[in-house]
């Protein structure tokens, strides 16, 4: 009779734990991004009024770096204006403005509230949601380049997929040679990240911009993310390029999300072009 | 509803927030992650029920996965397995079968080795798949044995010097 109680208690413990390992993995692999997001998307809400205290809590602590990027962001904006200032009309027309002089992309300003690096594929919350018109596939940057893209918003959370996400990639140029290829990280060091599909003729120079190439309209294009640090040919005739990133994805507080005011516009015409 | 419970619910609370607010912030960087959660699971009592263990882990898994936001499951999966297996790990390393039912497994219950065996065993068998299911490829085998490697030591290290300060400082006030 005990060896039967046994058994059957042996048995129950089985039957909890295949059970509860189903849910797991159902949570894991059944659903694809999007559904699991839309679930995700309300309890950010209530982790970003959990976070939000700690986070003004510890952003003291910071704020001695922070006062220096903006005086550096300051200094730099007022050499722009005053290199703009002497070539009005001329250059400036082809990137920020279209023909009838109306600005092409207008910047939605945020502040990270959480942020992860050791991941494979990291994720960025954001304090900016619909209620200041974040939309979703909208690109986020800072003054050191590319930050991510927002994949999930709500009234007043935005959820972003880091450039430090394996799983995301997007397109940028060489400034000085001016080919173009995908810029994917590849989950081994924060400070790189990975640009492949550059013909092997092309003249690759250790050290030279990497800049977005503005082809999606996600960014703004000529946005300089990092510079070349080693090439190596790969799977035929591409090379693989390691980049240094410009930007300190451990370190970044302020952000602003990329609105890009023909996106509509300019989607619908592709679906056109199919 | 005893008081046993709510020690651990406040121990849950604590290392979640831990987790989330010490751990998370210290960016050790790619390889190394510091699981310090593991502890809740691995130092339940020797004789506590395994369907209550195994709830209490699935418990811990979600609430972490919802925390570092990402892929719901990723915790919940190797931790609800850690502690279906854990009697058996405790079997394994500890020989005599006079424990008490409410003793945890600690320094003060069982020898060092038997001890850190048993952590590092569950910390590797955790770890290792944790990082399968975040790589989801095998590609990168390298980095990820690597990063199996390092995070365990980490981790071990960790709840065993929690263990000895802890432990050690109550047992040193009592003498």
């Amino acid at each position: 009779m005990n060896h039967l109680f046994s058994y059957l208690s042996g048995i129950r413990v089985l039957v909890v734990f295949i059970v509860l390992e189903i849910i797991a993995i159902v949570l894991f692999a059944g659903n694809s991004y999007y559904q699991q997001s839309t679930i995700l998307k309300n309890i950010h809400v209530v982790w970003g009024t959990v976070v939000r205290p700690v986070h003004s809590l510890t952003q003291y602590f910071s704020l001695g770096a922070v006062n220096r990027q903006l005086a550096e962001e300051n200094n730099r904006l007022r050499n722009e204006l005053e290199y703009l200032r002497g070539s009005v009309d001329t250059t400036i027309a082809t990137v920020v403005y279209d023909k009838e002089h109306r600005p092409v992309y207008s910047y939605i300003p945020a502040e990270i509230i959480d942020n992860s690096v050791n991941k494979q594929q990291n994720y960025i919350l954001l304090n900016a949601g619909s209620e200041q018109g974040v939309k979703p596939e909208m690109g986020v940057i800072t003054e050191q380049g590319v930050v991510g893209i927002v994949t999930d918003v709500s009234q007043h959370y935005a959820f972003v997929k880091s450039i430090l996400n394996t799983e995301w990639k997007f397109n940028v140029r060489l400034n000085s040679v001016g080919d173009f290829g995908p810029m994917q990280w590849d989950g081994i060091n924060y400070t790189k990240s990975i640009l492949s599909d550059i013909p092997q003729h092309s003249n690759v120079v250790k050290g030279d911009t990497v800049v977005t190439s503005g082809y999606s309209r996600i960014f703004p294009q000529g946005i300089p993310i990092g510079v070349v640090d080693t090439a190596v040919v790969k799977r035929g005739n591409f090379y693989e390029i390691k980049v240094n990133l410009f930007i300190d994805m451990r370190k970044i507080q302020y952000v602003s999300i990329v609105n890009s005011i023909y996106r509509n516009e300019l989607d619908s015409l592709k679906i056109l072009e199919r | 509803m005893n008081r046993h419970f709510f020690q651990l619910l406040t121990l849950f609370i604590l290392l979640v927030f831990f987790q989330k607010f010490v751990i998370d912030k210290l960016s050790l960087g790619t390889y190394i992650s510091l699981e310090v959660y593991l502890m809740f699971i691995l130092l339940l009592p020797f004789k506590y029920s395994t369907i209550k263990s195994m709830l209490w882990a699935f418990a811990l898994g979600l609430t972490i996965d919802l925390c570092s936001f990402g892929v719901l499951g990723l915790h919940t999966i190797p931790l609800v397995g850690l502690a279906y297996l854990r009697p058996q790990l405790l079997k394994m390393v500890s020989a005599t079968n006079n424990i008490e039912s409410i003793q945890a497994p600690s320094i003060k219950t069982l020898d060092f080795r038997p001890l850190l065996t048993y952590i590092t065993l569950s910390a590797f068998g955790f770890l290792t798949i944790l990082f399968c299911l975040d790589n989801f490829s095998f590609h990168n085998l390298s980095q990820l044995f690597l990063r199996i490697l390092l995070s365990t030591i980490v981790t071990t290290l960790f709840i065993v010097v929690i263990q000895y300060a802890f432990i050690g400082l109550r047992q040193n006030k009592k003498a």
